[in-house]
């Protein structure tokens, strides 16, 4: 066979998977549904397990989070841990915004295992919003509980969005106390401090799939490392106060510290 | 293996492929036409023929693209064009990468497209040992 033809076929065969490569992963948020329930890939997973290094640099940046500081007298437990109790929904865009911070903070302390993409409702402000669900998946951490609860799906069907999980008899008592309006996403951290609603906006992730957010992580200096860093060191600290700064790793940081000290 | 033998397997390797082709991509556009395929473990073919990367520029389907290939193929086996074959099988070849990366990226395996990428590979060393022989 002819080399210089051969040159010419292979430059056309990759041209070929050049274009249906950009046509995958081209405009139009209705593609990244089609994710929905899909295992998070490893190289995305992977950019979630951001280096100190990154996140002390990157401190506070840009979150917008206020967390509230809670006066009970007793620590919530689960498992003989401090537990971490998190209620969203697949179909609400400020969950979807808030779970990546959520999951980088969180992997700081334990391991997640499957995880599966979602994206926020499509007829929802910040439609089809690139995220992940907690329903499934499991969470292992020897300093922490993580208890998930995603209370409906992000499908509309007949005017709503169907149920999905339900909060037991303690969540619900803990939600009405300290979370009266029912906003989600909602964390209480171990009754220590909660967080009601995004710490950054969803408009951050607006045209971006998995991979894309993934990479921006990466640049530091960019709006999405400073507002989902910057969140998952928020999200940190108030961990931090619930296992009384355990482990020193992780807690020990002066930008943690900082943190925890204004927070 | 002899020539004979070997233009029958290709001839027929092609047309299976065309088929198959053909049937994701009716059932693609129809409901009527249901795919057939087990869901088990990796093994997922709705969530790989529903997802992005099943169509192109999110309106071909990707299966109309076996389509052409098999059919210029089979045209280029019965005009006798081998090398021209040859060529059409490795940009075929290449093609694959894209949907190899495709399954990797959905964490899932569609058996049929499977049987395609098996069959591409097939003809593509079919016909470097036809050349071979020829």
């Amino acid at each position: 066979m002819d080399k210089r033809k051969i040159a010419i076929v292979v430059a056309i065969g990759i041209l070929i998977v050049v274009l249906l490569v950009t046509s995958a992963l081209g405009s139009g948020d209705n593609k990244l549904a089609a994710f929905d329930d899909v295992l998070a890939s490893p190289s995305v997973l992977g950019a979630l397990a951001v280096s100190n290094s990154t996140l002390a640099q990157i401190g506070i940046g840009s979150s917008g989070g206020s967390p509230q500081h809670v006066s009970a007298k007793s620590t919530l437990v689960l498992n003989g841990k401090p537990e971490i109790l998190y209620v969203g929904a697949e179909y609400c865009p400020y969950c979807a915004a808030e779970r990546w911070p959520v999951i980088i903070a969180l992997m700081r302390f334990g391991t997640f295992s499957n995880l599966h993409y979602m994206t926020s409702s499509h007829t929802d402000v910040y439609p089809d919003t690139a995220t992940f669900t907690f329903y499934n998946s499991t969470y292992q951490s020897s300093y922490i509980t993580f208890v998930a609860r995603e209370i409906v799906t992000n499908k509309f069907v007949n005017g709503t969005y169907p149920p999905l999980q339900t909060l037991n008899g303690t969540e619900n008592s803990i939600t009405t106390a300290l979370n009266p309006s029912g906003s989600i996403p909602f964390i209480d951290f171990a009754n220590k401090s909660t967080i009601s609603g995004s710490t950054y906006s969803p408009q951050i992730l607006q045209n971006m799939n998995w991979s894309q957010v993934a990479a921006q992580l990466a640049v530091q200096n960019s709006t999405t490392a400073q507002s989902i860093l910057g969140s998952a060191n928020l999200i940190t600290a108030q961990i931090c106060k619930a296992t009384n700064n355990t482990p020193a790793s992780v807690c020990s940081a002066s930008y943690i510290k900082r943190i925890e000290s204004f927070t | 293996m002899g020539l004979d033998t070997m233009q029958k397997l290709q001839y027929g390797l092609a047309v299976l492929g065309l088929l198959i082709s053909i049937y994701l991509t009716i059932s693609h556009y129809t409901e009527a036409v249901p795919v057939y395929c087990p869901t088990v473990g990796v093994v997922d073919c709705g969530t790989v023929l529903s997802s992005p990367f099943a169509t192109i520029f999110g309106i071909i389907p990707s299966s109309a693209l076996g389509i052409v290939f098999f059919a210029v193929l089979i045209g280029l086996f019965y005009y006798k064009k081998i090398e021209l074959g040859q060529y059409w099988a490795i940009i075929g070849f290449f093609t694959l990468f894209y949907f190899w990366w495709a399954e990797y990226t959905l964490g899932k395996i569609c058996l049929y497209c499977t049987a395609i990428h098996l069959i591409v590979i097939a003809l593509l060393i079919i016909s470097f040992l036809y050349k071979e022989i020829e």
